[in-house]
């Protein structure tokens, strides 16, 4: 009895361990941004402006971003003619290293903290009046 | 272009400039006045100026450092003379401040230094004789002389107009 007493403790305490031991699942990772944006420079159009790609903003002139309040966008500029660009929305304190040579990336990553409409463009002197902005509509959540 | 390029490009052309109109002010409101006032000694103190010291060399090369990175600086920033963007406030504030160094490079090329050149030739053959110049010398001193004040003011006034416009044009939001 006391052996049988003992091994039901045992088993148990066992069953106990295990059941701590027992693997959880793996918590879910942090992406870095919740919306990405691609864009180039362009001058083919005979005016300075900003090219979507890919997603629905593929091929679009200025194209306008849409986001939601407390998302964190990620912005990646891409080089597309050769001549010094960046990318700002002063409001949201976002802005880009200047691309200077073809083919040159440069990107940021901002959170959202309201919702609105706020212009990007092109702080080099002269090129967001030649045709560099375009519109980010922040909706609320 | 690359953005060390643009960099250096932007010292030699700034660095330049600025010497350019440092030394174009000295000479108008200072060297020439004072070589005035000086009387008999003026011509020594301004072919020391030109021989030794190299003024006109300087110029030159300060000059052209300046128009040349300029050129370049420009050629980029328009992306190749981009109307589109030569239109906007920035592009026609660069735009005029180029275009005025362009006339001020100019005058001063084929107009200053070439009858500067003159008055220096025409000062050493009056030094080479017996220092008294002929009526038709002064006549030739004094016509060279008044084309020389007229190249030097529209030298001056196009190097204030393009150093102006330039260092507003940024922000010529219209």
């Amino acid at each position: 009895m006391n052996a049988l007493r003992a091994a039901s403790l045992l088993l148990a305490l066992l069953a106990l361990i295990a059941g701590g031991c027992t693997p959880q699942p793996p918590a879910r990772a942090q992406a870095d941004f919740d919306v990405e944006f691609t864009l180039t420079t362009s001058m083919d159009t005979g005016i300075m402006v900003f090219l979507g790609v890919g997603g629905e903003i593929d091929g679009l002139i200025n194209p306008v971003l849409v986001a939601q309040q407390g998302d964190k966008v990620r912005v990646i500029l891409l080089n597309g003619d050769g001549m010094p660009h960046d990318f700002a929305i002063p409001d949201l304190n976002a802005q880009t290293t200047m691309v200077t040579t073809k083919a040159q990336t440069a990107e940021v990553v901002f959170e959202i903290g309201a919702a609105g409409e706020f212009a990007y463009y092109c702080t080099v002197p002269g090129h967001r009046q030649a045709g560099m902005e375009g519109r980010l509509i922040v909706s609320q959540p | 272009m690359n953005i060390y390029l643009l960099i250096l490009l932007r010292i030699i052309h700034i660095l330049s400039g600025t010497l350019w109109i440092g030394a174009a002010i000295s000479y108008l409101f200072f060297f020439k006045p004072s070589v005035k006032a000086i009387g008999p000694a003026g011509p020594q103190f301004m072919e020391v100026l030109a021989e030794r010291r190299k003024y006109p060399l300087f110029m030159m090369i300060v000059s052209l450092l300046t128009v040349l990175a300029g050129g370049i600086l420009y050629l980029n920033a328009s992306g190749g003379f981009n109307l589109a963007w030569m239109k906007t406030g920035p592009g026609l504030g660069f735009t005029i401040g180029s275009l005025a160094a362009l006339v001020a490079f100019f005058v001063g090329g084929l107009g200053i230094g070439p009858t500067a050149a003159k008055m220096g030739a025409l000062g050493q053959q009056i030094g080479m004789a017996d220092g008294k110049p002929t009526p038709e010398q002064v006549s030739t001193l004094q016509a060279l002389e008044k084309k020389l004040s007229r190249a030097e003011l529209v030298d001056f006034v196009a190097l204030t107009a393009s150093i102006l416009t330039m260092a507003t044009a940024r922000y010529w939001t219209f």
